[in-house]
């Protein structure tokens, strides 16, 4: 059980389901919102296997694996979308969800897998578990926020050319867009405090984490300015989506910082 | 909205204080900035704190970008920006802006929960635009607005008419007591900005310390007390369980006992405000060599400390640490590696031979507690043991600062569930036949959504019913 294979399947399914998300868009005969749906529950089973196979090829499921940490987002991402596009009813909403998400499957697949370091063994509390959990739920979130607004701004920019494009609805959108961004400021809020409660109880220290964790909190921070900007007098839809793609930038960048723990002893 | 008396409304420097900590738009400004500088703080290298007193020292050492522009950037303080003043006022700022918030979502949530009656200017003070959508129904404005409000009730909403108000107006409100999550949030938000400021500026933590039985240490930072470690019991747990291990300590004040306590991981020992937190415990490996004619060798340490007796003690720095032992005589280096019980088959402690070339080593042996291991001749003897890793600290209000953390969450996740709803509805004039209703809603996320859903749903009925 190959994670590279199912992550390989994973990314074919989540083409497949971009194709079939821009052919809906340019209104081509068929059932194509079905196919988009269908692929991209598919590519998210063929992600969980692929997580699974390769926290077995670890021996343990850690945030410090590189490959580990780029499918628990991806997985996340698909998971929140799915959920929040039923929820909503919002249907496919758009391609960009697709495109993202086989971005980083492909990432996934070039993952380095050297220098995978983990706290000691009996330090690997439930804390640090819940940790690496919420942060990957936030992360997938504030991804899926960044992708609905990427695809409000791409409506506009669509709807300008003149062409008759079968559109994402606003209103489903902007609920795609609100409620990802909460489910991001709660998950990463919730990810940031159990972090620090661990890193509290293993170094006697809440501050000095490292610089992934940092960019989480970047992270939650402008996640929660995009849910705040829904307060403003005007324009609060553009600036929603504008800083929620930001969060999602930050998430990006965090991964490319390596995880640590600042641990003392054993 | 503000009464018309014909003359130049009074400029007050404290309201237009509060209007402006109160925007919406100073708030993310705010945020904005907190989020570059943690993004700067993970970029720019920070200043360790032991350079705190000479950080020259430490800007002679930056090369590159942060070596060239070291001066500017020291004085404007990116060396150590959670430390820097404008970080600080960055904090009270942000806290002030939290306060006045919570003051005025209080007063909403008040509003609410007394049922007061709404004004107009009440209205107006939500925001310039508010999320709105204008339905027309097919009926007369009093007979629209009647059956409007049957129709509001019946999906649980309280009606209030609006004082002021030329047109039929009213605000609906659904799950008012959930208004008061708001306030808690940012309540709690500030409590942990306070309980953090505290934390850090009068905060301080000592160095690790890793004591053998009847070890001293002064607290220090003007405090009269010290410590002493009287024992550490070390207990293996089963399976990769976590390990027990406990500290017994004393407090002293000079000679004087006063205090005994037990440290344990997860619970400190409290004296005068001190806490004495046991953050793990290390392996100490105790050792002696003799060469081929029974004769002690001399074993030096990576601490430098030559061995006259042939007995040296090793300590592991960290858990990952795998300390060196030269045998200058014999032109050996041996490698010590400890691996902690992860599967129930007990610690090991692995004795290797570092070739030549630097790279490899020839494993020589592996111990669980003590042994001996044998290369060209030479014998060593090994005694595994553990010292606890104790530290010193005072961080007064942590505890509170994340119960605020986590108040915040709970309140968040509550907002989110219940989602209180509140929307002012204004039926103008008919004309021809149909009255035009504007729906405004509180903003907040997902509010557009609702309100265009409630007002679809309205007008469903209404033709329905019609």
């Amino acid at each position: 059980m190959a994670p590279e294979l199912w992550a390989g399947i994973a990314t074919a399914l989540l083409g497949l389901a971009a194709v079939a998300g821009g052919l809906a868009i340019f209104t081509v005969r068929g059932r194509w919102e079905a196919i988009v749906i269908g692929t991209r529950a598919a590519a998210l089973a063929a992600l969980i296997v692929a997580l699974i196979a390769a926290a077995m090829a670890q021996g343990r499921w850690t945030a410090a694996d590189p490959r580990q940490s780029v499918l628990s987002l991806v997985v996340a991402m698909l998971a929140v979308h799915l959920l929040l596009a039923w929820r909503l009813g919002a249907a496919g909403g758009g391609p960009m969800i697709d495109i993202a998400a086989l971005a980083l499957s492909l990432a996934s697949l070039f993952a380095l897998q050297a220098g995978v370091s983990s706290p000691p063994c009996g330090r690997q509390a439930f804390l640090l578990q819940a940790n690496w959990v919420l942060l990957s739920l936030g992360g997938g979130s504030a991804l899926v926020a960044g992708c609905a607004g990427l695809m409000l701004a791409l409506r506009k920019g669509l709807a300008w050319r003149g062409r008759d494009l079968q559109r994402p609805g606003w209103l489903p959108l902007v609920g795609l867009l609100s409620q990802a961004a909460v489910l991001a400021v709660v998950a990463l809020g919730g990810g940031l405090v159990a972090g620090a409660w661990w890193a509290w109880r293993a170094s006697g220290a809440m501050v000095g984490s490292s610089a992934r964790e940092v960019w989480m909190a970047v992270a939650w921070l402008t996640s929660a300015m995009s849910v705040l900007a829904w307060q403003l007098d005007g324009r609060r839809s553009r600036w929603a989506a504008g800083l929620a793609l930001v969060a999602a930038a930050a998430v990006l960048v965090g991964l490319l910082f390596p995880a640590g723990w600042s641990v003392a002893g054993i | 909205m503000a009464e018309q008396t014909g003359r130049e409304p009074r400029f007050e420097p404290l309201s237009a204080l509060w209007r402006i900590l109160a925007a919406t738009r100073t708030l993310l400004i705010l945020m904005g900035l907190l989020a570059l500088t943690l993004a700067a703080g993970t970029l720019i290298p920070q200043m360790p704190a032991e350079y705190a007193a000479d950080p020259q020292a430490w800007l002679a050492m930056q090369t590159g970008l942060w070596g060239q522009a070291s001066g500017f950037l020291h004085t404007l303080g990116a060396f150590d920006l959670y430390g820097s003043l404008w970080f600080r006022a960055l904090l009270v700022l942000l806290g002030l802006c939290l306060f006045v918030r919570a003051v005025d979502s209080i007063e909403l949530a008040w509003r609410v929960t007394r049922r007061e009656r709404w004004t107009r200017a009440a209205l107006a003070g939500w925001v310039a635009s508010p999320p709105q959508i204008q339905v027309s129904l097919p009926l007369p404005r009093e007979e629209t607005a009647g059956r409007l409000g049957v129709l509001l009730s019946e999906r649980g909403y309280w009606l209030s008419p609006v004082a002021d108000s030329t047109a039929s107006s009213f605000v609906a409100i659904r799950r008012g007591l959930a208004f008061w999550i708001r306030p808690l949030a940012y309540g709690s938000l500030l409590l942990a900005l306070v309980c953090l400021t505290v934390l850090s500026t009068w905060g301080w933590q000592g160095e690790a310390w890793q004591p053998r039985q009847g070890e001293v240490q002064p607290v220090g930072h003007g405090a009269p007390y010290s410590v002493r470690l009287d024992a550490f019991s070390f207990v293996p747990g089963a399976g990769g369980q976590p390990l027990e291990y406990s500290s017994r300590v004393t407090w002293l004040e000079g000679e004087d006992a006063l205090e005994q306590d037990l440290v344990e991981a997860g619970r400190t020992s409290e004296h005068g405000g001190i806490a004495l937190r046991q953050v793990g415990y290390v392996p100490v490996v105790r050792m002696r060599g003799w060469d081929g004619d029974n004769r002690p060798l001399m074993l030096e340490t990576e601490g430098d400390v030559l061995s006259m007796t042939g007995e040296a003690e090793v300590r592991f720095a960290s858990p990952d640490d795998q300390p060196l032992v030269l045998i200058s005589t014999q032109d050996l280096f041996l490698v010590l590696s400890f691996e902690p019980d992860c599967d129930g088959q007990g610690h090991t402690l692995q004795v290797s031979r570092l070739r030549e070339s630097g790279d490899d080593q020839d494993v020589l042996g592996t111990l669980r507690d003590s042994g001996t291991v044998s290369v060209d001749g030479l014998q060593f003897e090994l005694d595994l043991a553990f010292v606890p890793i104790l530290r010193l600290e005072r961080y007064p209000a942590a505890g509170l600062a994340l119960t605020g953390l986590a108040l915040f969450l709970v309140a968040l996740i509550a907002n989110w569930l219940v989602a209180p709803r509140l929307v002012w509805i204004l039926v103008a004039q008919e004309h021809e036949k149909h009255s035009p209703v504007r729906l405004l809603a509180l903003p907040g996320p997902g509010a557009e959504r609702w309100v265009s859903q409630l007002a679809g749903r309205l007008q469903e009925e209404q033709h329905d019913g019609a």
